[in-house]
């Protein structure tokens, strides 16, 4: 496969994984670039132990939480803490493939699984944004199938507290 | 109820990214990666056999070196032994003179 078959055949899926993690339009299609050159640089190298799509999608993942971590080792130098989702302010990341009555609740959401541990926002955020199966997102984490379903078992249950911590402050009803 | 309430509400909003559409790109992406991408080096492999090859260049070199030094120390034993006139592997040396 040549280059700029695989940019044309999975570009969208890496800038839609990269806009998940990073919830900022500019950054992602930055970051989809950024990938895409380790790709061309290392596709010599790729020894076809795993589907290719595999393989993108891990250097996206990878990417994608080395941002997260370097903006959050920023935000800790100025000594400011991480966004707190009980805080009536409302959140602001609007995802552009979410449809328009679904867009509130959906940035709630992502407010919420920013505050998952890593492992369980990557596992949530591919089977949500990216609809792949827990095999495919076991071979993108290098994990067993069954670790994944437990991670997606402890997300849910985890949203489920954040969730309900902010409904009650922001009393539904 | 307003527990009822409470978890209905979390349910929705768990499901509130179930059906997404994938934000696509333009053309103008992979005309901008392509421009990149032409300043880099074409292949890695080459760059990859070069560093191997210089690898073992230095290895080989190293090893050289090595059996050159101990060869000299084990020919200025010898000498030494040679010209003491003590027996070496075996051979009586003094018996020739």
């Amino acid at each position: 496969m040549e280059f700029e078959q695989i940019v044309s055949a999975y570009k969208n899926n890496v800038f839609n994984t990269c806009i998940g993690f990073v919830k900022n339009l500019t950054e992602a299609e930055d970051l989809a670039q950024e990938v895409f050159i380790e790709v061309f640089q290392k596709m010599h190298a790729f020894r076809g132990d795993s589907k290719i799509e595999t393989w993108i999608y891990r250097i996206a993942v990878n990417k994608s939480l080395e941002l997260l971590r370097k903006k959050n080792r920023m935000r800790r130098k100025e000594g400011t803490s991480a966004v707190d989702i009980a805080d009536s302010e409302v959140p602001d990341f609007h995802h552009p493939g979410v449809a328009l009555e679904q867009k509130e609740r959906a940035s709630i959401l992502f407010k919420a699984i920013e505050k998952l541990p890593e492992n369980q926002q990557v596992a949530f955020t591919l089977q949500k944004l990216e609809g792949l199966t827990v095999e495919d997102i076991g071979q993108i984490m290098r994990k067993s199938a069954s670790s994944v379903e437990s991670l997606l078992f402890r997300a849910r249950e985890n949203l489920k507290k954040e969730l309900k911590t902010y409904y009650e402050r922001n009393e539904v009803g | 109820m307003k527990e009822m309430k409470l978890d209905n509400e979390i349910e929705k909003t768990l499901s509130s990214l179930d059906k997404v559409d994938k934000p696509t790109l333009g053309a103008d992406f992979d005309e901008a990666l392509l421009h990149k991408v032409s300043f880099l080096p074409k292949s890695s492999t080459g760059m990859n056999w070069l560093k191997f090859s210089a690898a073992a260049m230095l290895l080989m070199t190293l090893v050289n070196v090595l059996l050159l030094v101990n060869w000299n120390a084990v020919d200025s034993h010898t000498e030494e032994e040679l010209s003491s006139g003590v027996i070496y592997e075996g051979i009586d040396y003094t018996e020739f003179e």
